[in-house]
C-alpha cells in the first residue's frame, strides 16, 4: 500500500504547472500521499504512471459498488483497524431479507418498512440500503417473480441469494441492470456463478467453510476477472463470525494479504430467532468489521438505532461535522426580513435553525464557513471574525435579497460588533442572545419592537 | 545537558538515553541500539530510521521544530525554512504545511525537520551531500546563522556558499531559483541525482 510522496512525485509530470491548485509537483504528491486530493486533480500525468499508481495505491480492502443510481452504495475500502487512527470509510450496508416461501402479504409489508423507514438526522438522510432477495424453494420461476416485484417496488440495492446457478440466473435476467451483488458462490458452483457474474458484470459474494476455503474461492474469481468480491466466511455463531471479522481485517491491513482483501458480508438473520438479539448482533457487526449486514425485518424499533449507530461510527472522527455555509431561509422570509449570521457546525447550525423556526419569525440565517468549529472556538482560532464576517456578508449576496441593513451576531461575538459596524457600512449590527434557546424570544421581541 | 537534568528529575519521562550499540550503517547513521530503542517506543511501528538522510528513511518531525528541510527535485537539492517564515516556498508549501504534512511520529522521504544550527553541523544530511546541497533558505535565516553558516562552506571549500543559495528575493519556485543557481555555479547542480 502507501507509497512515499518522493516515490509518487517520480511518477508524475515534473512540472511544477499548477493545474491541480497546488503550486508544485512535489506538493501534490505529499498530498496525494495522504490521500486529500485524487490523481485525476493532474490533467498531464501519463497512462502508464496513472496505472502503476493506481495499484500502487490500492486500497488493502477493495471497495465494492452494490446497485445503481440513488440506490447504489459501496462497501470496503477500509484502510484501518481502529477508527481513531484515521476514519472508517464506507459505512456498512444494512439489508432486510425476503424470501419466495414468504406469503405475499409479508413481503410487501416489509418492502414498504424497507421504502418508508427513511429519517433525516443532522441534515444526514439514514435508511437501509439493500433487499436481499433469497431462493427457499430452489425454483427458478419463483425466485424470477419474486425478484421482480422487489425489483419493482424498490430502488434500493439487491442481493440475490440462492447457491443454484439456475435459480441465480432467472433472478439476474430481471434485474442484472441494477447491479445486484450476486450470493453465493461456493466451492461446489464456483464456475459457473463466475461465469454469470462476468456475463451480468455484476459483484459477486464467496461463501466458504473456512478462511482457506474463502481465500482460494477469492483466487478463482480473480483468474476468472472477476475482481468485486465479497466475502462470507461462513460461520453463523457469534463468536465464530466475529473471530473471522477480526481476522479477515487484520490479514488484509496488516498482513497485505490480498486473497482477503474484500469487504464482508454477515447474516446476523440466521444468527438467531429474537429480533433483539439479531438487532445487538448486527451492531456489533458495524463496528467490527462487516461490509454488510442482513437483517430478517426492518422494523422503525430495530433500523433507526442501528442507523444512527452507524453514522456515529463512520463519520471522520478529525473533522468536526459541518453544513454548507449559505443562506438559509427559514419561515419564509421576505425583504424585510431579520437577517442572522453563525457559524458552520453542524450542531450549532441545527440548534440555531431550530430556535428560529420555533420563533416562527421569517428570518435569514447565514452561515459562514467556520471549518466546522462552533462560535466561541471559532472565534478564538481567529476564523469568525468582523473582517471575515464583513467579507462573507458582501459576498453572500444577502444584500440583494433584503431591502434591511440588519445583522444578528450570536451573543458570544459581542465583541466583533464595533469592528462589524467599521467593516459592513451601512448595516446595524445587534448582538443576539448567547443560547441558542433565548433565540425565540429575542426575534419576537425585534418584531413586536418593530410594530409599534 | 537538558536531557541529563530532565532524566535525572524523572526516570521515566520524556528523555530517554538510548544506547548507540554497533554501527549498521556509517553513512546513514544508523545503529543497533538506536533501532531497537526506536521499534519499542513506536510500538513496533518503525524498526529503523536514518540519522544523516533526508531523501532515505528519515527521522521523523514532531512539528514543533525550528526549521523544515524539503527535497527540491528539480534544483536537485534541498530547500529549508524557518517557523518565522510565512511565506511560500519553493516546495509549494509553506511551513505551517509542511509542518501537518510530515509532522507527527512519521518517517516522510524527502522531508526533515531540524534545528537551526543543525544546518551547520559536519553530519547535517551528509548521506544526501551535507550542506552543498541547500539551494534555498529564507533570507532572515540567512542572516541569522550567516556566521556559522560561513565558517561551514569555506571547510567545504566553497566559501562563498552563502552567496549562492537562493532566497525569497530571488524567488520562491523552482523556476526562479534554477536559473539563479545555474548562473551562480551551485555545486549542487554538478552533484549526483538527490531522488534516483
Amino acid at each position: 500500500m502507501a507509497l512515499t510522496g518522493i516515490q509518487i512525485f517520480k511518477l508524475l509530470p515534473k512540472t511544477n504547472c499548477g493545474k491541480c491548485g497546488v503550486p508544485t509537483c512535489l506538493a501534490f504528491a505529499m498530498n496525494l500521499a495522504a490521500g486529500k486530493v485524487e490523481l485525476i486533480a493532474c490533467p498531464f500525468v501519463s497512462e502508464e504512471s496513472k496505472a502503476q499508481l493506481a495499484e500502487a495505491s490500492a486500497p488493502p480492502i477493495r471497495p465494492v459498488t452494490i446497485g445503481t443510481g440513488t440506490g447504489a452504495f459501496k462497501v470496503g475500502g477500509e484502510t484501518v483497524m481502529f477508527r481513531h487512527e484515521k476514519k472508517f470509510e464506507n459505512p456498512t450496508g444494512i439489508a432486510m431479507l425476503v424470501t419466495d416461501t414468504m406469503p405475499e402479504s409479508e413481503v410487501a409489508a416489509r418492502i414498504e418498512r424497507f421504502n418508508k423507514n427513511v429519517y433525516v438526522r443532522v441534515g444526514v438522510k439514514l435508511h437501509a440500503d439493500a433487499v436481499a432477495v433469497k431462493s427457499e424453494s430452489d425454483n427458478a420461476a419463483k425466485f424470477g417473480k419474486l425478484v421482480e416485484t422487489v425489483t419493482k417496488a424498490t430502488e434500493g440495492g439487491l442481493i440475490l441469494m440462492s447457491e443454484n446457478p439456475e435459480v441465480l440466473a432467472a433472478g439476474l435476467k430481471i434485474c442484472a441492470t441494477r447491479k445486484p451483488l450476486i450470493y453465493a458462490a461456493t466451492k461446489a458452483n464456483a464456475a459457473a456463478v463466475a461465469q454469470l457474474a462476468k456475463e451480468h458484470s455484476c459483484p459477486v459474494a464467496v461463501k466458504g467453510a473456512s478462511l482457506e476455503e474463502i481465500a482460494e474461492l477469492t483466487a478463482v474469481m480473480n483468474q476468472a476477472g472477476i475482481k468485486d468480491i465479497v466475502i462470507d466466511a461462513g460461520a453463523r455463531t457469534v463468536k465464530q463470525a466475529f473471530q473471522d471479522e477480526i481476522i479477515i481485517r487484520g490479514a488484509a491491513l496488516q498482513k497485505k494479504f490480498k486473497p482477503l482483501g474484500y469487504p464482508t458480508i454477515t447474516f446476523p438473520c440466521e444468527m438467531t430467532a429474537n429480533p433483539l438479539k439479531e438487532a445487538l448482533i448486527a451492531s456489533m457487526f458495524v463496528a467490527k468489521y462487516a461490509g454488510i449486514v442482513v437483517l430478517s425485518d426492518l422494523k422503525g424499533e430495530v433500523l433507526f438505532p442501528l442507523l444512527v449507530e452507524r453514522l456515529n461510527i463512520f463519520t471522520d472522527p478529525q473533522r468536526p461535522l459541518a453544513t454548507t455555509p449559505g443562506i438559509y431561509e427559514i419561515n419564509n422570509p421576505n425583504e424585510n426580513s431579520p437577517v442572522l449570521i453563525t457559524t458552520n457546525f453542524s450542531l450549532t447550525y441545527f440548534i440555531v435553525s431550530g430556535e428560529i423556526e420555533t420563533s416562527k419569525v421569517p428570518s435569514y440565517l447565514l452561515i459562514m464557513d467556520t471549518e466546522g468549529l462552533s462560535v466561541l472556538t471559532a472565534w478564538a482560532a481567529g476564523k469568525f471574525g468582523a473582517d471575515l464576517m464583513a467579507a462573507f456578508v458582501k459576498k453572500s449576496g444577502i444584500g440583494d435579497k433584503v431591502k434591511t441593513r440588519r445583522l444578528i451576531i450570536p451573543g458570544y461575538s459581542a465583541s466583533e460588533s464595533g469592528g462589524l459596524e467599521e467593516d459592513l457600512k451601512g448595516w446595524e449590527i445587534l448582538v443576539g442572545p448567547r443560547e441558542g434557546s433565548l433565540i425565540p424570544a429575542f426575534l419576537r421581541n425585534l418584531k413586536n419592537q418593530d410594530k409599534k | 545537558m537538558d536531557c541529563k537534568a530532565s532524566y535525572e528529575i524523572n526516570p521515566t519521562g520524556p528523555n530517554q538515553p538510548v544506547p548507540k550499540g554497533e554501527t549498521i550503517d556509517a553513512k546513514l547513521g544508523q545503529w543497533k541500539g538506536v533501532n531497537e530503542f526506536l521499534f519499542k517506543a513506536s510500538r513496533g511501528k518503525f524498526d529503523h530510521y536514518n540519522s544523516y538522510s533526508l531523501v532515505n528513511d528519515p527521522m521523523t518531525t514532531c512539528g514543533c521544530c525550528e526549521c523544515i528541510a524539503a527535497v527540491l527535485p528539480l534544483c536537485n537539492g534541498i530547500m529549508t525554512v524557518n517557523r518565522e517564515y510565512t511565506g511560500m516556498t519553493p516546495s509549494g508549501m509553506k511551513f505551517t504545511t509542511l509542518a501537518g504534512t510530515i509532522g507527527g511520529g512519521i518517517s516522510t522521504p524527502g522531508f526533515v525537520g531540524h534545528g537551526k544550527y543543525n544546518i551547520c553541523q559536519r553530519k547535517f544530511i551528509r548521506a544526501d551531500g551535507g550542506l552543498l546541497r541547500m539551494v534555498w533558505m529564507p533570507k532572515m535565516l540567512k542572516e541569522e546563522i550567516g556566521d556559522r553558516l560561513k565558517a561551514r562552506a569555506t571547510e567545504l571549500g566553497v566559501p562563498n556558499l552563502v552567496d549562492m543559495i537562493a532566497d525569497e528575493t530571488v524567488g520562491t519556485s523552482e523556476e526562479e531559483i534554477i536559473a539563479f543557481l545555474t548562473e551562480k555555479g551551485h555545486p549542487a547542480l554538478t552533484m549526483p541525482p538527490i531522488i534516483e
